[in-house]
């Protein structure tokens, strides 16, 4: 694999679970370092479910993936499906995304201090000790990427990070995504309806209806913006 | 013949050995307790009590009535293992496996009880702590301190895994390996815990602390360690009053006393609680 790919899928196919139908057909692309891959697409299009392909978390039922060996991720998962009344502090859960190499009850020096720079980037230093509970949504986003971060992450994975944001959250995660990127040179696979940013700041976008409508810059695709289009 | 002080009772040798094994039980079943609250999986503990009825009734039946808990540690952790396996492979939802095996433990147990000479289906049911024998407490001494000593050395990554296991996935941990951890150690601690509190009230020792806790803690670490100190509160206080009532007419039984004082105990945090929350 070429090693400015991090990632590469080809030709696969999944579905949801009960086999009977595809939830995508026969896609194909690389992600490549130090990019933000947008991945669009109608609600159902398939976009989570590549997601979770790439990650591991559920199977091709045909064609290959291939990662660069020790490949370190970070995943966000959409917004509902973290328990937000759990008790636990933001410090906690930023601690619990470093990478766990010893077993000790106590988090080492080195882990601390990844943790407290991932709250430094993500501007959440001041919310350490807060209670999960007492979080906005916005907060709770921070955090999460924190925790990503904090597990200093080549590719992060991003399912709809903002879908239950107010603007001015949704403009401050999104700032931070592209700064990560330019100063971090983690690549992003970030899945949205926010043609906006995709236009902006997205190096290359992978328009998804169950099978690839179109792969590559912004300015090649000539079909029409989601119907789904978030602007702000 | 004399009649029984309470310092004659609390010195006896069998109550204090009871007490021991007692509390750290209550421990064991807490700090479990936590996690299978916080994983929305805490019906489990009753199932296993079901299961750990079952063992006893079959150890009594092929003669190991002596050696209940290396008959039922073996069975029941095979059985928690089982349980998870169909819950992971069908996607049912643990509940329905926990329903399964637990009512034809429980049927199993009642049958192979019938055929046992010698065998107590109450104090299996509802516990017998002052039968507690030097060997038991030994055992279970033992058992509990491997318990919370994995508890311990695994703190970060139960953490990881009770909060999001979705993460810890895709963060390539092998959290089904964890998720295994916690299985077997729920299940040894419901096996200690039985003895205790019967097969039909082992759930409140994993359900009544963790709830306690909840309501009194903003993070993990000190929801633990409300839960530990919930469970000891209400174990020590359910035992003086079962003590206690020995110099009445009618004893009350140690599983039921520690069960009542676990509920005071949770009404009272639910109250010191919305205390705070109205200030």
């Amino acid at each position: 694999m070429n090693a400015d790919i991090l990632l590469s899928v080809k030709d696969v196919s999944m579905n949801y679970g009960t086999g009977r139908q595809d939830a995508i057909e026969h896609v194909s692309v690389d992600v490549r370092r130090a990019e933000i891959l947008a991945l669009v697409g109608s609600n159902g299009s398939g976009k989570s479910t590549l997601m979770k392909g790439m990650l591991r978390l559920m199977p091709f039922t045909c064609g290959e993936m291939e990662r660069k060996k020790g490949l370190r991720t970070g995943y966000m998962a959409q917004m509902h499906t973290v328990v937000r009344d759990f008790p636990a502090t933001a410090r906690e859960v930023v601690l619990s995304g470093t990478r766990q190499e010893r077993f000790s009850p106590f988090y080492t020096k080195a882990q601390k201090h990844k943790a407290e720079e991932a709250m430094r980037l993500t501007d959440v230093t001041e919310l350490a000790d807060t209670y999960l509970g007492a979080l906005s949504g916005g907060q709770m986003q921070r955090v999460l990427l924190a925790r990503c971060l904090a597990g200093d992450p080549e590719l992060l994975i991003l399912d709809e990070p903002c879908s239950a944001l107010d603007p001015e959250a949704t403009d401050e995660l999104l700032r931070t995504f592209v700064s990560l990127r330019d100063e971090k040179q983690v690549s992003i696979v970030i899945s949205t309806h926010d043609w906006d940013f995709v236009r902006h700041h997205a190096d290359r976008v992978l328009v998804l209806d169950h099978h690839v409508e179109y792969l590559g810059d912004i300015s090649g695709w000539n079909g029409k913006e989601d119907e789904h289009t978030c602007h702000h | 013949m004399p009649s029984l002080t309470l310092w004659d009772i609390l010195s006896d040798p069998t109550t204090l050995r009871a007490f021991a094994v007692g509390s750290l039980m209550s421990l064991c079943l807490a700090v479990m307790g936590v996690i299978l609250v916080l994983k929305r999986y805490a019906l489990i503990g009753h199932g296993l009590g079901e299961i750990g009825f079952a063992s006893t009734a079959i150890a009594a039946l092929i003669g190991l009535g002596g050696y209940s808990l290396a008959v039922s540690v073996p069975l029941v952790c095979l059985t928690s293992l089982l349980i998870m396996y169909f819950d992971r492979k069908s996607g049912m939802g643990g509940d329905v496996f926990i329903g399964i095996f637990s009512t034809v433990a429980l049927a199993v147990g009642v049958i192979a009880g019938k055929f046992s000479s010698g065998y107590s289906m109450e104090s299996s049911m509802f516990g017998s702590i002052l039968g507690v024998s030097a060997g038991y407490m030994a055992a279970a001494a033992a058992l509990s301190v491997l318990i919370l000593a994995v508890f311990i050395l695994l703190y970060t990554r139960l953490f990881s895994v009770t909060f999001d296991e979705t993460y810890a996935r895709a963060s390539e941990m092998k959290a089904d390996s964890y998720q295994f951890v916690i299985s077997l150690l729920t299940s040894v601690a419901v096996v200690m815990g039985m003895r205790v509190l019967g097969a039909m009230m082992i759930s409140s020792f994993i359900i009544f602390p963790a709830l306690t806790a909840r309501r009194l803690s903003g993070s993990f670490k000190s929801m633990i360690v409300f839960a530990a100190a919930s469970a000891f509160v209400s174990f020590t206080g359910g035992m003086l009053l079962s003590v206690l009532s020995q110099l009445w007419p009618r004893h009350l039984p140690v599983g039921a006393c520690v069960v009542m004082v676990s509920l005071f105990v949770m009404l009272a945090a639910m109250a010191v609680s919305s205390l705070k929350t109205k200030k």
